[in-house]
């Protein structure tokens, strides 16, 4: 089989993966090799066709494709091998990586450094607990977005959606864009996951009605879709008996969550983050397993691509640390806390060793809360500190500090 | 006086901001707390507006849609004719992004590019 | 009989009125009205399970409620239009698990068999929605056709995976228990075993541990257990393709898509069947066609059993969750066994993968297309579980099917004395997977004695060819192996299913095999593409590719799981 020995191999070709191969080429890696399943690079990016992406880090509203490119360019004019068709199966602790390519055969790749950037999967009908019967007709809104964006084909003409996450909304008006009947979008939380942006430009501009605190319960249709049954639910989100309704359809598409794709990070023992569903990471995005680092929607779920980007770029410049010996992962490091109304930080952790201008946190809230301020506590003393006059769930917020003690840190929100 | 409300997308705030037609014709809004509120609800009242993101057909390629999208936003009220023109287009790879698919689309003044490439396949 | 029959109906549902009627062959007919369907199963329970009672046949009805029955006359009527297609010597009717065994055991014949069958592929029915268990029958009841097939069954089921290369393994099972009160339970069903001629026993804390190390870290303190060792695991579905396509590859037609809507008859002897496709003339007619067996007999003139399909549901979880070494099953107060048995039994297996399976749950259904999951349902299958890591949040997909069940609870396998040439191989439910090569031997012997009487006793093809060869499974290649394979057939180097790493070769195997896939779900049967922890979120539209470009069909006319479920409307609008 080919042996390959590299300096950073990029598990992902995908926005966090390509943020990280243009960070660790400008931070003078040698030998970068990406691996990416698909016959293209960007990922997910490239089925989502419509724009709002880019806003933060290039003031632009750019489709999925778009932003992607501008990454797939930048690496045009940098030295990092690209590997496309190529499916990792196994990765040793030792840094082996084990991939497969029809051209190649399989390849056993040697490396010092990894970055894990998989993404993410979608939850299927069966993990939403959808009962009822199997027919053809019930799609993940991924899966649904595929055959309408890329390969063209509708896979219905009269729909409902359950899930009011964006990529629910945004198939909405993709679907009914191409003339699918959009009855109505179900959402089992009391309010909705996506942005409010696109509830505007998604339901309100097509009268497509959202309805909370409302799932879909049962699936009907031996063959194919014929109807599905909602009803309202309680606070333990089960069914209220009494409220179940019927409506015909012929597509049920599900937007129930998206699910860090960790199978490799697992079979490492890395450990892991039973909130985020991914691994657990110090200030550099490093994992528990010196060497292996993670970024975007495989550490956990993020809803701005231009956060995704970030990780990635930060994810990289722990791996040229690592690789140039300031980084080893043997110091201690110290835990985040996740304080009042904070759902998840990452990273979990701090460390002290390597270098870094600051330090950067990704985190969600439990709940919506209006006028609040975001802070941050080390040793007690507030050293960060942001005004907010709206925080949602759906919307993940940022904060960057100025590195600091590798003490404890307690990020949380404070009514004003 | 005629008052009309829309839910800001600027910021997550989501201020619902009412605009006002005054019988001078002039217009006010209320709700918004800042200037920009103010900005996209008068535009959404006087001339909503939307980008065109969509698909069209290509042949010879390593996918057989092509997403495109508008280089700026378009007449909202343009938007329905402005798909059924792109339905009925077929391109054929390889395609640049950035590639003019049409010019000036149902005489908006916008052009709709490729957003993306696609190799010959 | 009937006296006492009727006496004991009075006795116990005095609120009916029941008419019950008794042939000599001791079939007893039941009539009347009751109020519910769990009413109507329960009172043909209670005359099944007499043991002077050969068989029930339920005509009764249940007040307000329509039962389905099959509509055949569309199908009868496009057959007799088409009229006759061909001759043969043996139709067999169902392409499961029973008449996959049957037909691959008559292949070696010199007999020209067709098999009909009315789903897309084979084992769409009870054989694809089971647990895959191939018991050892220490359970069944002593003196049943089940119990006898059972034990017979197991030991069989080497030779067929030796021969047609399917997966199987036989790690065993334990039976275990927490609590003292419990012991009796344990001891009860050594006594069984026993009497079934099985080889079970019964062991310590220890021993158990040493079996199954897991139940430590999942909490569970044996007490006691017995141990089962020569329970299996398959995959059912796969032994049914196995077994068909070593049938076809001696010679036996198959028909998928093709409903047998009547049965002809002469003067009491099987002249053929109707099908849609048109008519089939042949002087046999093996019925093996599960829930819908006890249509065809009354078409063939002796309704001589009654089926009620009993529902099951099945929770399968990521692989990423511990699964036990062997079949488990622990004894609780919910789940009690033999003759304190309160719950409906089920357990907890291991797949052939390494999946996590427990279940199934039972639920009386009057619609014999009832294959409904329900919240209660998964609960019940969750409930049949020891690994406590296995729960809602660990699940990747819950399913259900319906065992074809008689009244008497046993299997009914029979030359018919009446009509001349049927041979009825009935109520199949569990264990009809382990029994399954049993029952072939004995569904043959029958054939083969009537044969005899005619003096046409067939003789074994020359040509017999008894081995299939095992097919890729790229991923449980060896390194070297793979980088082999791909550089010899690139098309092994594509994944097509990540979540089970299925590659593109894989695919193209099944599809130019002696029975090819033509639905999204028949590819997942034969490679498991799509059965992993995105259940095709990610290579359904790769499937889909795939199946139009190497069928020369568009898109749209690749379905799911046959006519009728289609999963791409049409092409993006024009």
């Amino acid at each position: 089989m080919k042996k390959i020995n590299v300096d950073l191999a990029i598990i992902g070709g995908a926005p966090s993966g390509l943020a990280a191969a243009v960070e660790a080429s400008k931070k003078g890696i040698d030998k970068i090799l990406i691996l990416e399943r698909n016959i293209e690079l960007g990922g997910i990016l490239q089925q989502c066709i419509h724009d709002g992406f880019g806003l933060q880090r290039f003031q632009k509203t750019l489709s999925g494709g778009q932003y992607a490119q501008k990454f797939i360019d930048e690496l045009k004019n940098r030295s990092v091998d690209i590997k496309l068709d190529t499916m990792v199966l196994e990765i040793t602790k030792g840094k082996k990586i084990y991939a497969i390519n029809p051209q190649e055969g399989l390849l056993e790749i040697q490396t010092h450094t990894i970055i894990l950037a998989m993404g993410c999967r979608e939850r299927s009908a069966s993990q939403a607990l959808i009962f009822g019967s199997r027919p053809a007709g019930v799609l993940t809104a991924g899966t649904a977005q595929r055959y309408i964006n890329l390969e063209g084909y509708l896979p219905g003409k009269t729909a409902v959606i359950l899930g009011s996450g964006d990529i629910g909304l945004i198939m909405a008006r993709r679907m009914t864009l191409e003339g699918i009947k959009v009855k109505g979008v179900y959402e089992i939380m009391s309010s909705p996951g996506g942005l409010t942006r696109n509830i505007v430009q998604c339901l309100d501009d097509y009268d497509i009605p959202l309805h909370l605190s409302e799932s879909v319960i049962a699936v009907h249709g031996k063959d194919k879709l014929t109807h599905i049954t909602v009803a309202k639910v309680d606070e333990n989100r089960l069914p209220i008996p009494g409220t179940e309704k019927d409506i015909a359809c012929d597509l049920l598409v599900l937007a129930v969550g998206l699910i860090p794709e960790n199978e490799l990070s697992k079979r490492l023992d890395l450990l892991m983050d039973q909130k985020t569903k991914g691994p657990v990471v110090d200030s550099h995005f490093m994992t528990s397993e010196p060497g292996f680092f993670a970024a975007g929607n495989v550490m956990a779920i993020f809803d701005l691509v231009d956060y995704v980007s970030l990780s990635g770029e930060i994810a990289a410049r722990g791996a040229a640390q690592f690789l140039n010996g300031t980084l080893t992962g043997k110091e201690k490091s110290v835990f985040v806390e996740a304080g009042n109304n904070v759902n998840f930080v990452v990273p979990q952790k701090r460390t002290l060793e390597g270098k870094l201008k600051s330090e950067t946190f990704f985190l969600r809230v439990k709940s919506p809360q209006k006028n609040v301020s975001l802070k941050c506590y080390q040793d007690h003393q507030s050293i960060y500190s942001k005004k907010h006059q709206v925080v949602t769930p759906p919307e993940m917020l940022s904060c960057v500090i100025r590195s600091g003690q590798p003490t404890p840190l307690k990020i949380q929100v404070e009514v004003q | 006086m005629n008052q009309k409300e829309y839910v800001c997308t600027v910021c997550p705030m989501s201020c619902r901001v009412t605009v006002i037609e005054h019988s001078d014709q002039s217009l006010s809004t209320s709700g918004n707390t800042c200037k920009r509120g103010e900005k996209y609800a008068l535009s959404e009242h006087t001339n909503p507006q939307r980008m065109i993101t969509s698909t069209v057909k290509v042949t010879d390629g390593l996918i057989p849609r092509l997403s495109v999208i508008s280089t700026n936003p378009v007449p909202k009220k343009t938007l329905k004719a402005c798909l059924k023109v792109l339905y009925k287009i077929n391109v054929k790879a390889p395609i640049v992004g950035g590639d003019l698919i049409v010019k000036n689309i149902c005489n908006t003044g916008i052009d709709i590019i490729a957003s993306r490439t696609i190799k010959k396949g | 009989m009937i006296e006492k029959i009727s006496n004991l109906l009075k006795e116990r549902y005095p609120q009916y009125t029941l008419s019950v009627t008794m042939d000599t062959r001791h079939i007893v007919t039941l009539k009347g009205v009751c109020d519910s369907w769990q009413d109507l199963v329960d009172i043909g329970h209670l005359v099944g399970k007499l043991k002077e009672v050969k068989s029930v046949v339920s005509d009764m009805t249940v007040k307000g409620l329509a039962i389905p029955q099959k509509d055949y006359s569309d199908y009868l009527k496009k057959g007799q239009s088409i009229g006759i297609i061909k001759t043969c010597d043996v139709v067999i009717v169902g392409a499961g698990i029973t008449g996959s065994g049957i037909a691959r055991e008559l292949s070696k014949y010199d007999l020209d068999v067709v098999v009909v069958e009315k789903g897309e592929d084979v084992a769409t029915g009870a054989t694809k929605a089971n647990n895959g268990d191939i018991h050892s029958g220490y359970l069944e009841k002593p003196g049943t056709l089940k119990a006898k097939l059972n034990v017979k069954g197991n030991k069989l089921y080497d030779q067929w995976a030796k021969e047609l290369n399917f997966n199987f393994n036989r790690k065993g099972n334990l039976l275990v228990i927490t609590r003292e009160e419990h012991r009796e339970q344990l001891m009860e069903a050594k006594a069984r075993a026993d009497q079934n001629g099985v080889e079970a026993y019964v062991i310590d804390h220890d021993q158990a541990l040493a079996l199954e190390p897991i139940m430590a870290e999942a909490g569970i303190n044996p007490l006691a257990a017995i141990y089962v060792p020569s329970m299996g695991a398959v995959d059912p579905w796969e032994v049914a393709i196995a077994l068909s396509e070593n049938a076809v590859v001696n010679g036996v037609t198959y028909m998928l898509n093709t409903t047998v809507a009547d049965v002809i008859t002469e003067e009491g002897e099987i002249n053929g069947v109707v099908t849609d496709k048109g008519i089939i003339k042949a002087p046999y007619i093996i019925n093996c066609a599960g829930v819908y067996a006890d249509d065809i007999s009354k078409m063939a003139g002796d309704r001589a059993f009654t089926i009620h399909p009993r529902r099951g549901t099945i929770c399968i979880s990521d692989k990423n969750i511990k699964s036990f070494n062997r079949a488990f099953r622990l004894i609780t107060p919910e789940h009690q066994m033999g003759s304190q048995a309160s719950s409906k039994g089920g357990g907890m297996a291991t797949t052939i993968a390494k999946n996590n399976l427990t279940g199934p749950s039972a639920v009386e259904v009057c619609d014999k297309e009832d294959f409904e999951t329900t919240r209660s349902d998964m609960l019940y299958a969750l409930s049949c579980n020891a690994q406590p890591e296995f729960n809602v949040q660990s699940l990747i997909k819950i399913f259900a099917g319906s065992r074809p069940a008689t009244y008497t609870e046993d299997f009914f396998i029979e030359m018919s004395p009446i009509i001349h040439g049927l041979l009825n191989v009935a109520g199949i439910q569990s264990p009809g997977l382990a029994s399954a090569p049993a029952i072939a031997e004995m569904v043959i012997d029958l054939l083969m004695n009537d044969l005899k009487k005619r003096q046409e006793v067939p003789k074994i093809k020359s040509d017999y060819q008894p081995y299939r060869k095992k097919r890729i499974e790229f991923r449980n290649l060896s390194r070297s192996e793979q980088d082999a394979l791909i550089k010899e057939h690139p098309e092994y180097g594509k994944i097509i299913c990540r979540c089970e790493t299925i590659t593109e070769g894989e695919l193209l195997d099944v599809i130019h095999s002696p029975i090819v896939p033509t639905t999204v779900d028949a590819i997942k049967r034969r490679t498991r593409a799509g059965m992993g922890r995105c259940q095709g979120g990610f290579c359904q539209p790769l499937v889909i590719g795939l199946l139009a470009r190497e069928l020369g069909k568009s898109w749209t006319d690749i379905n799911l799981k046959g006519p009728g479920s289609q999963i791409l409307h049409s092409e993006n609008r024009k």
